[in-house]
């Protein structure tokens, strides 16, 4: 899957399910620093994120992201090409 | 449309959250607020840190006011069809003086009765909460039920449940849990075990408040996360349970269609409960208000 096309789906899910607007899930950002996003919110929305792409995520590899772009390397590495 | 207005717990409180209200004439409010309780109230919603709002009395009370804060301005729109009202633990609280069961300076004295007797019964038994996510409600209330000291806590939404317990309970429960099939199990910064037996030595603090003020009929229906009943009679009876029962709110969101209920809206900061709703009842209308530009453009 193309980098573009899973930035895609992480800013839909993230439009959808945060209250965040698309123009500010940008890569260089954090969800919990830039976005305000609480920990649950967070939690649910990986959960989303992991059933759209089939992909498990564990906590010991979401605890390490900063931000919005590590977490979409850290996808696009588990989805199957 | 016909409205649910729905008013969060504690755990939506975060820094500066009253500030987008501080120009607003209903800050009077706040300022009513620490008049009535020798506390600065303003200083709390303005300038409190994370650290200071994760304490269980001013994270309750600075949940309370921004929420009537939120709800005042909706009150000043041309007037809306509002079916029911229900509130997530302490948010029932806020519920009932929108409900207009409770004066506002009557919820007010409650909250913070209740916000320091579940703080002694936390430093009586120290406890501590967790989101369980990615299992139904009978697994998790099975493996509770197998364990000394956890219990499920909040029914939030299908397949997220809150247990809560002692430090020991809930670690034994979160490997259970984990080995069960929960996808996550999440630690909530909370000070206490609350909706749980644990909170028992609460009760008698919350009781000698919950004598000293007044009930009146209820303005607008609300609906009870308690037991999904309608608050009738037994106000004070319901609100004592509240602190050892748990919060069936997803019982509570799936009983909003049979009441006509088309939008519901979320008031206050945060939007969990918001977040809540749209996993129980995907095709709902959902809203949340947290600033007064919000409420603007909710009354359009």
């Amino acid at each position: 899957m193309e980098r573009s096309e899973v930035l895609q789906v992480v800013r839909d899910k993230a439009v959808e399910m945060l209250e965040v607007d698309a123009e500010a899930v940008q890569e260089d950002k954090s969800f919990v620093d830039d976005l305000d996003v609480d920990s649950l919110s967070l939690v649910e929305y990986t959960m989303e994120l992991e059933d759209a792409f089939g992909i498990e995520l564990s906590e010991e590899e979401l605890a390490d992201l900063k931000t919005i772009g590590a977490f979409v390397d850290l996808i696009q590495t588990k989805v199957p090409t | 449309m016909s409205l649910a207005l729905v008013f969060p717990g504690q755990g939506s409180q975060r820094p500066g959250l009253g500030a987008p209200w501080r120009a607003d004439p209903g800050w009077s409010l706040v300022e009513r607020a620490s008049d009535l309780l020798h506390r600065d109230f303003e200083q709390l919603l303005l300038d409190a840190d994370a650290e200071q709002l994760r304490s269980t009395s001013p994270a309750q009370l600075s949940t309370f006011l921004t929420s009537l804060l939120v709800w005042q301005a909706f009150m000043v729109l041309p007037s809306q069809e509002v079916a029911v009202l229900a509130g997530h633990s302490l948010g029932e609280l806020t519920a009932l003086v929108a409900g207009g069961i409770l004066s506002c300076d009557d919820g007010l004295a409650l909250v913070s009765a209740r916000g320091d007797a579940m703080q002694t019964a936390a430093e009586l038994a120290p406890g501590a909460m967790a989101a369980v996510l990615g299992l139904d409600d009978d697994a998790v209330e099975r493996i509770c039920a197998g364990l000394e000291d956890a219990w499920p806590a909040s029914y939030n939404a299908p397949a997220h449940v809150v247990v809560s317990g002692t430090v020991a309970g809930l670690a034994a429960a979160g490997s259970a849990l984990r080995a069960a099939g929960a996808r996550r199990v999440l630690s909530l910064p909370v000070g206490g075990a609350f909706h749980t037996p644990l909170m028992a030595p609460a009760r008698d603090g919350l009781e000698i408040a919950l004598r000293e003020v007044s009930y009146a009929p209820p303005a607008v229906p609300v609906l009870s996360g308690v037991d999904v009943r309608l608050h009738a009679a037994d106000v004070p009876g319901v609100l004592s349970r509240q602190l050892t029962a748990p919060v069936r709110w997803r019982q509570v969101v799936e009983a909003l269609p049979a009441y006509g209920v088309d939008t519901v809206v979320e008031f206050g900061p945060g939007g969990v409960l918001a977040g809540l709703v749209r996993r129980t009842l995907p095709n709902m209308r959902v809203v949340s208000l947290a600033t007064p530009q919000d409420v603007a453009r909710f009354g359009g």
